[in-house]
């Protein structure tokens, strides 16, 4: 073995991912190749280094424990009286004029808001590419290729909003993958996923806006039929 | 690749079904073994990511009270343990972009803002067999934990996953929903850049 077929396999050498085989030829040159020994040298010192763990400071464990535990308490009933009492106070400490700008200040700010919801809402779906790529009928002759037909959905912003607001937050692209069936009434049921998303409320989203969007098929087969189809969501927010 | 992922996800990643199911039933002592099992972990993973201790604390709770908080949504098709690397990789990804628009203007920390002369980091030593270990300076480790900073986002969540976690590339494929050549090539680049660091470094050393 050269030094170049070795450092092909380095670092799946140094993540001791490699197979018998591939292990012993690694071993065999690296006990005869000085210059490979120094390279695995350096590389073990970075990994050694990146493998620094730490642990939470005591003091920050127990107040972060207390923490939790009052937060995972903490009823709506209470959430709202705190929100009161924090107003009731900002309120009693402010001057009486400042009480009075602020009262006729806060509509105004809530209608303007509004009217700027109202003209940034609309998101384009197709933005997130929420995208029914392929339908697949299921077929027992596996050489005949797949019969592929797209499937229109009746887009419901309502129901696909959830999609869009599941998505935005994440910052991440995301795709997941799924099987569904369609039924004679275009409604689709979920099968299978076979590649999960990062994040299960996208999953859930996807979910709620399959179970209740209106699907047509754009050629006829019998039915039921199950489909193959994939959903790809990508946001592309910023460049991370 | 579908049986992949779930066999990785029943098999490797099996851990602790019974205190997932004391969490959904509101258990609060299975909260707070939780809390202890996995504060560490999540707080090293995201101290690797943020590369700052205030911020790196505060996503720490961020993590367990959303863990808390959507413990019912949580359904099991990953095991605990995934599901907290994802969340807090999330929440480190979002603090990120924050971080940088913020041009890093410093916003005190919540939960340092009253630990006024504790270390705020207490040292491990790491588990990996390492002869090395103890033969890097304070001032080498520095450079390349900055470098590391300084890497892509993704290259840093993929070589914690791996140099600090110890997941196999399956498993972090799995985590981060990217393919297995994906992960390689990942490791890969941040490797190379840390080592670039090192040997610079030395150079500067011997000068
Ligand atoms: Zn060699």
């Amino acid at each position: 073995m050269r030094c170049e077929s070795f450092h092909q396999n380095l670092h799946e050498f140094l993540d001791l991912q490699l197979d018998a085989q591939a292990l012993s030829r690694a071993e065999n040159h690296l006990e005869a190749c000085p210059k490979c020994q120094d390279l695995v040298g350096e590389f073990r010192l970075v990994q050694s280094i990146v493998a620094r763990r730490v642990v939470l400071p005591d003091g920050i464990t127990a107040r972060m424990s207390v923490e939790l535990k009052r937060n995972r308490r903490r009823s709506w009933r209470d959430r709202f009286l705190d929100l009161w009492d924090r107003i009731r106070t900002s309120v009693r400490d402010m001057e009486p004029i400042s009480v009075w700008t602020k009262a006729t200040a806060m509509p105004v700010t809530c209608l303007i808001f509004f009217l700027l919801l109202q003209h940034f809402a609309p998101v384009q779906i197709e933005s997130l590419a929420f995208l029914i790529v392929s339908a697949e009928r299921q077929t027992s002759e596996i050489s005949s290729p797949p019969l592929m037909f797209s499937i229109q959905v009746e887009q419901n912003r309502s129901e696909l909003n959830g999609i869009i607001n599941a998505a935005r937050k994440l910052p991440y692209e995301d795709s997941l993958t799924l099987v569904a069936e369609i039924d004679p009434d275009g409604r689709a049921e979920i099968g299978d996923v076979l590649e999960y998303p990062k994040s299960y409320d996208l999953l859930n989203a996807v979910q709620v806006a399959l179970s209740t969007s209106q699907f047509k098929r754009t050629s006829e087969v019998a039915s039921p039929v199950v489909i193959f189809s994939l959903q790809k969501i990508d946001v592309y927010e910023d460049s991370l | 690749m579908a049986e992949l992922t779930r066999t990785i996800a029943s098999e490797a990643f099996a851990d602790r079904d019974e205190l997932v199911v004391r969490l959904k039933e509101g258990d609060e002592s299975a909260f707070d073994e939780v809390f202890q099992l996995y504060k560490d972990m999540v707080y090293t993973l995201a101290l690797k990511l943020l590369a700052d201790k205030g911020e790196s604390m505060d996503v720490t709770q961020e993590v367990f009270l959303t863990l808390f908080r959507k413990i019912h949504s949580f359904r099991g098709e990953c095991s605990l343990k995934t599901w907290l690397y994802r969340v807090a990789i999330n929440q480190a990804a979002n603090r990120n972009r924050w971080w940088k628009r913020h041009l890093q203007s410093r916003t005190v920390s919540l939960s340092i803002s009253n630990e006024p002369d504790r270390p705020a980091v207490r040292e491990l030593p790491s588990n990996q067999p390492s002869p090395l270990r103890d033969c890097y300076s304070a001032e080498l480790r520095k450079a390349l934990e900055k470098t590391l900073s300084e890497l892509p986002f993704e290259q840093r969540v993929t070589i914690t996953l791996r140099d600090v976690e110890g997941l196999a590339y399956e498993e972090i494929a799995e985590v981060t929903s990217t393919s297995i050549g994906t992960v390689k090539s990942r490791i890969a680049r941040a490797r190379i850049r840390l080592r670039d660091q090192l040997q610079k470094f030395k150079g500067g050393e011997e000068l």
